[in-house]
C-alpha cells in the first residue's frame, strides 16, 4: 500500500537519504530502525509530506504523493502522525483535539467517533480535560486515537516512546500495536530502540548513513544480517576471524563450520564470522575450553565474557544463570552456529 | 552569497529586512553624525562639559547597578531561602517598585525631604530648631539620584537573583555539607558564582536604565549626557554635536551590554536542565522572620509605598480643581499614543517574529536580534536620531513643494504623531518580540505538521491553532507596551507635536516649575496604570513557582 522508490532527500549539499526503497503491505506494521542521523525520521517526515524529495517516488495505495516535481500537500495524504512530543494542541480539550481531523464529519458522528475513539485507547472519561491534565501515557495514547479518528490510509509515529518512562514503554509498545491490529490501519514507526521495533513491528528496516541496508522481519535482520552494520545494531554479538577452506566449509578459533547457504566468497578468502551470544553453549563435560574474562548477572541468565585463543575480542556467551562460574575459571562450550554469518575481512 | 543574493529578493524577507533597517536608522545617523565634526564645539565641550557628562553618567550608572545588586540580591537571596510570616504579601510587594518611573519618584522625595516637607517639620518640631540651626542632606544630588533609582530598578536583581537562588538544586548544598563546607563558604563558592550571570544581567539592566534616564537627572540638576544631549541641541541649537554626544552615550551603553554578554558567555553549561529537586524554604521563628520581613520591606517601602501616599495625599489636596478640561484632554492623549504605539508595536512584533519562523534564514534571525537591541537605546539618543533625518526630510520636501506651488507646506513628519511612534517602536520592540517569541516558542513545529497531518490547510492552522494559542502573549506584549509608552518621558518630550501633552510630559513639566502638588494627579495616573502588568507578572510568577 506504501511504496518508496529510490527516494533521495537533501538539505542544502547534505543528503540526509540516499536511495531508500521499500513497500509496506496493506495492515503491515513497518519500522524504521537505526542511530540518530541515520535518516530515519527524514524518511518518515517525506512520506508524510512535511518535506520534499529530490529524487525517486513515494506512493500511497498505487498513487503518487511525492517525487521531485510531484508534492502532494499534508493535508491531503490521508496520513496521519503520531509525533515524539506528541503535539496536543494544549488549548483545546481531549475530545477537541481527538475531533480535529473529523472537520468534514457531521457534528453527531464526530461525537459518536469521538467516544468510541476514546473506548479503544481505554480513557473512556477523559474528553472535557486539557492535555496538561494528563499523564506522559495518557498524552500519548491521545495522540494515537487523534491519528486514528479521521480513518487515514496510513498512520506514521515517529519516535512515539522517547518522552515515556522506560518501564512504560513495553506495556504502551503492545497496546498500540494491539489497537492498530484491531483497527487494521497500516503503520510505520520510526525509532532507535530495537525492543521497541521488535514489540511493534512486523517488518522493521535498518537504517545507516541515510541509506537503508535491510528491510526484513525481526528474525530475519538478528539470524541473516546483510551487513555489518546490521550484524552490529541488532543483538549482540562478535566478528571472529576466519578462513574458507572448502567451498562450504569455513574454519576459525571456535572450529570448522559447514556452510549450507549459497556465499560469494572464494576458496582461501579471510574472513570475519558473526557468533551471538546464544551460539555458544556453556557445557561443562566439552573438551572445548575457554578462560571467562567477565560476567554479567542478568536474572535467569549470566552473559560470560569468554576469552579463546584466536580471537582478539572476548566471545559473549548467555548460559543459565545456576551455572555460577567465576572470573578466571575455565569454562567448558559448544559451538553451534545454525546460521553461519560472514563478511569480508578488511586486512 | 547566492542565498544572501535570493533571500534579498524574496519579498516577504526583503520588506522584513527593508524594516528591521528602517529600525536602525537613528543609530546610523547619529554615528555618522561624526562625518560633520566641528573642532570648535567640541574643544568648547572638552573644557567646559564633557568630563561631567562622562564621570556623571558614568558614576550613576554604576552607583545605580551596585545599589540594585545589594537591595535585589539580598531581598532575593531571603525571599528564596526562608519562610517567614509575611512571605507571601512581600511576593508582591517587593515587586510594585516597577510602577514608579524614576522621575516620580525623584520629585516625590524632594517634596517629602524638603525644608517644608513633613521630614524636616517633624525634626524642627523635636528638637525646636530653627532655619539654619542643623544641615540636612540634599536629595538633589547624585547620591540622592543614585538612591531613588536603585530603589525603584533594583526589581530587575530581585527577579532574576531570586529565580537564580531557587533554582539551585539542593544536592549541590548537601554536596557542600557533605565535604565539611560550612554556609558562609558555600554561599561565596557555589551559590553565588552560580547565580552571577542573574545578578549581571538584573545589574546590566539597570545600569542602562540608568544611563537612559533624563527626568530624574534633570530635576536634580546633575549635568550628565542625557540633560546634555539636551542642552546642545535645544539650548546651544546645535542638533549635529548632540547627535556626536547621543553617541558616545550610546557606545556606553552598547559597551555594558557586550560586557554583560561577554560574562554569561561561559557560564551556560550552568543549566543543565535535568528534573532536579530544589532546596526547601527555611522557616523561620518569631524574631529571625520579623527581622527577615522588615528587612525586605524597606525597599518597597521606600521605592513605592511611601511615596504613593505622598502622592495619594498630594491628589486630595488638588483633585477638585485639578480633574478639569486640560486632564481629560492629557489623558485622552495618553491613551491614544499609548494603544496606538502597543498596536504598531505588537504588529511589527509578530511581522518579524512570524517571518523568522517561516523562513528560518540567518539574516532574518539576525534582523529580529538587531531590532531587539533598541531597548537598550536610551530614549533621548533615538529622539536625536530620529528628528535628525525627519528634520532633513521635512527641509527637502518643503524646498520641494516651494519650488513647485511657491508655498510651504509645513512639518510633514517630524512633531507628527509617526515620529512618536517610530521612536517607541524602536524602544519598546524588544519588550513585545520577546512576549511573542516566547507564545510562539509553546507551538512546536510538530503542532503545525500534526495539524497539518489531520487534513487541516494552513489557513485553517493559522486560525485555529496559532490565533488562540498567541493570543495571550499578544495581549500582555500590548499591555507591557502600552504601560512603557505611558511612563516614557525623554523620546515624547523631544518629538511630541506641537501642543501635544501626555501625563508624563506634563507631570514632568509641573515638577519642574516646582508644582509639586500639582504634579500628583498625572504622576498618580501613570503609577496606577503602571501597577496592572506588575499584578499580571505576580500572578504569572506565581504560578510558575507553583507548577
Amino acid at each position: 500500500m506504501l511504496t518508496l522508490n529510490d527516494i533521495q532527500i537533501r538539505y542544502g549539499n547534505v543528503t540526509a537519504v540516499n536511495y531508500v526503497s521499500l513497500s509496506l503491505k496493506e495492515g503491515q506494521i513497518g519500522c524504521l530502525l537505526g542511530p540518530s542521523g541515520c535518516g530515519k525520521t527524514s524518511t518518515l517526515r517525506a512520506i508524510a509530506g512535511f518535506e520534499h524529495v529530490a529524487s525517486g517516488s513515494i506512493e500511497l495505495r498505487g498513487a503518487l504523493v511525492s517525487s521531485a516535481s510531484t508534492h502532494i500537500p499534508p493535508e491531503k495524504r490521508h496520513m496521519s502522525v503520531v509525533f515524539q512530543d506528541f503535539a496536543l494542541f494544549p488549548h483545546m480539550s481531549i475530545a477537541d483535539n481527538i475531533a480535529f481531523g473529523l472537520h468534514t464529519v457531521p457534528q453527531e458522528q464526530r461525537h459518536a467517533r469521538v467516544d468510541a475513539m476514546l473506548d479503544l485507547i481505554g480513557l473512556p472519561n477523559i474528553g472535557e480535560r486539557y492535555p496538561h491534565e494528563l499523564s506522559g501515557g495518557q498524552q500519548q495514547r491521545v495522540a494515537l486515537a487523534r491519528a486514528l479518528a479521521p480513518e487515514p490510509d496510513l498512520i506514521l509515529l515517529d519516535e512515539p516512546f522517547s518522552s515515556l518512562d522506560a518501564d512504560l514503554r513495553e506495556e504502551l509498545a503492545k497496546d498500540i500495536r494491539r489497537i492498530l491490529k484491531h483497527q487494521k490501519t497500516s503503520a510505520l514507526m520510526v525509532t532507535h530502540d530495537q525492543h521497541e521495533a521488535f514489540a511493534i513491528a512486523d517488518v522493521i528496516g535498518v537504517m545507516c548513513d541515510g541509506a537503508l541496508h535491510q528491510w526484513d522481519s525481526a528474525y530475519g535482520l538478528y539470524h541473516r544480517p546483510v551487513s555489518r552494520f546490521v550484524a552490529d545494531f541488532i543483538g549482540s554479538g562478535v566478528l571472529i576471524p576466519g578462513v574458507i577452506t572448502e567451498h562450504h566449509q569455513v574454519d576459525c578459533c571456535l572450529g570448522q563450520f559447514a556452510l549450507s547457504a549459497q556465499h560469494q566468497f572464494d576458496k582461501g578468502a579471510r574472513v570475519e564470522v558473526l557468533v551471538r551470544p546464544d551460539d555458544i553453549e556453556h557445557d561443562d563435560k566439552s573438551p572445548q575450553k575457554a578462560r571467562i574474562l567477565n560476567r554479567m548477572f542478568r536474572g535467569s541468565h549470566i552473559m560470560y565474557e569468554l576469552g579463546v585463543e584466536g580471537s582478539h575480542v572476548p566471545l559473549l556467551c548467555l548460559a543459565p544463570s545456576h551455572h555460577d562460574h567465576e572470573v578466571g575459571e575455565q569454562f567448558g562450550i559448544k559451538t553451534d552456529l545454525a546460521h553461519v554469518v560472514m563478511f569480508a575481512r578488511a586486512s | 552569497m547566492n542565498q544572501h543574493i535570493r533571500a534579498l529578493t524574496d519579498p516577504w524577507q526583503g520588506a522584513l529586512l527593508l524594516l528591521g533597517a528602517m529600525l536602525c536608522t537613528p543609530i546610523f545617523v547619529i554615528y555618522f553624525s561624526w562625518g560633520a565634526f566641528d573642532t570648535s564645539v567640541w574643544s568648547h565641550l572638552a573644557d567646559t562639559v564633557l568630563s561631567d557628562y562622562i564621570i556623571n553618567s558614568l558614576l550613576l550608572a554604576i552607583g545605580v547597578g551596585l545599589g540594585a545588586l545589594v537591595l535585589g540580591t539580598t531581598t532575593a537571596m531571603i525571599m528564596a531561602r526562608y519562610n517567614f510570616v509575611g512571605r507571601r504579601i512581600l511576593n508582591w510587594l517587593l515587586l510594585l517598585p516597577l510602577a514608579m518611573p524614576a522621575y516620580i519618584i525623584a520629585y516625590t522625595y524632594t517634596g517629602i525631604l524638603d525644608f517644608m516637607g513633613p521630614v524636616q517639620s517633624a525634626l524642627r518640631d523635636i528638637t525646636g530648631w530653627g532655619y539654619g540651626d542643623y544641615t540636612f542632606p540634599d536629595i538633589r544630588s547624585l547620591e540622592g539620584a543614585i538612591l531613588v533609582m536603585s530603589l525603584v530598578l533594583y526589581p530587575y536583581v530581585y527577579m532574576l537573583a531570586k529565580t537564580a537562588f531557587s533554582e539551585q538544586p539542593a544536592s549541590l548544598y548537601q554536596a557542600s555539607q557533605s565535604m565539611g563546607v560550612t554556609k558562609y563558604q558555600h554561599f561565596l563558592k557555589v551559590t553565588l558564582p552560580l547565580a552571577r550571570p542573574a545578578l549581571i544581567t538584573g545589574a546590566a539592566l539597570a545600569m542602562m536604565e540608568a544611563f537612559a534616564d533624563y527626568g530624574t537627572v534633570q530635576y536634580f540638576g546633575i549635568s550628565t549626557f542625557t540633560t546634555g544631549i539636551f542642552r546642545t541641541w535645544f539650548g546651544l541649537g546645535d542638533g549635529i554635536a548632540a547627535a556626536q554626544l547621543s553617541s558616545v552615550l550610546c557606545t556606553f551603553v552598547f559597551v555594558t551590554l557586550v560586557l554583560e554578554k561577554m560574562s554569561r558567555r561561559k557560564i551556560q553549561y550552568f543549566h543543565q536542565g535535568q528534573n532536579h529537586q530544589s532546596q526547601t524554604r527555611k522557616q523561620l521563628g518569631m524574631a529571625k522572620g520579623a527581622a527577615a520581613f522588615f528587612l525586605c520591606l524597606l525597599p518597597p517601602l521606600f521605592g513605592f509605598i511611601l511615596p504613593s501616599i505622598q502622592l495619594g495625599y498630594w491628589a486630595t489636596l488638588t483633585y477638585k480643581t485639578a480633574w478639569d478640561e486640560q486632564f481629560t484632554a492629557l489623558v485622552l492623549n495618553s491613551l491614544f499614543i499609548a494603544l496606538a504605539a502597543a498596536v504598531v508595536v505588537v504588529t511589527l512584533a509578530l511581522l518579524l517574529t512570524y517571518g523568522k519562523r517561516l523562513k528560518k534564514t540567518p539574516l532574518l534571525s539576525g534582523n529580529v536580534g538587531v531590532v531587539s537591541l533598541g531597548y537598550a537605546i536610551p530614549g533621548t539618543v533615538i529622539a536625536v536620531g530620529i528628528l535628525l533625518p525627519l528634520g532633513w526630510a521635512d527641509h527637502a520636501i518643503n524646498a520641494l513643494w516651494k519650488s513647485w506651488t511657491g508655498e510651504l507646506l509645513g512639518l510633514v513628519f517630524s512633531g507628527t504623531v509617526f515620529a512618536l511612534l517610530f521612536a517607541y517602536s524602536i524602544r519598546f520592540l524588544a519588550v513585545a518580540i520577546h512576549n511573542i517569541e516566547s507564545g510562539l516558542g509553546r507551538i512546536t513545529p510538530s503542532m503545525d505538521n500534526a495539524a497539518r497531518s489531520l487534513g487541516a490547510s494552513p489557513i485553517r492552522v493559522l486560525k485555529q491553532i496559532h490565533i488562540p494559542m498567541l493570543r495571550a502573549s499578544v495581549l500582555s506584549a500590548a499591555l507591557l507596551v502600552f504601560v512603557d509608552v505611558l511612563k516614557e518621558l525623554p523620546a515624547t518630550l523631544i518629538l511630541r507635536p506641537f501642543n501635544f501633552n501626555t501625563l508624563a510630559v506634563r507631570s514632568f513639566e509641573l515638577a519642574s516649575d516646582e508644582r509639586l502638588v500639582d504634579a500628583a494627579m498625572p504622576a498618580l495616573a501613570i503609577v496606577l496604570v503602571g501597577l496592572v502588568p506588575v499584578i499580571l507578572l505576580t500572578r504569572a510568577i506565581d504560578r510558575a513557582s507553583q507548577r
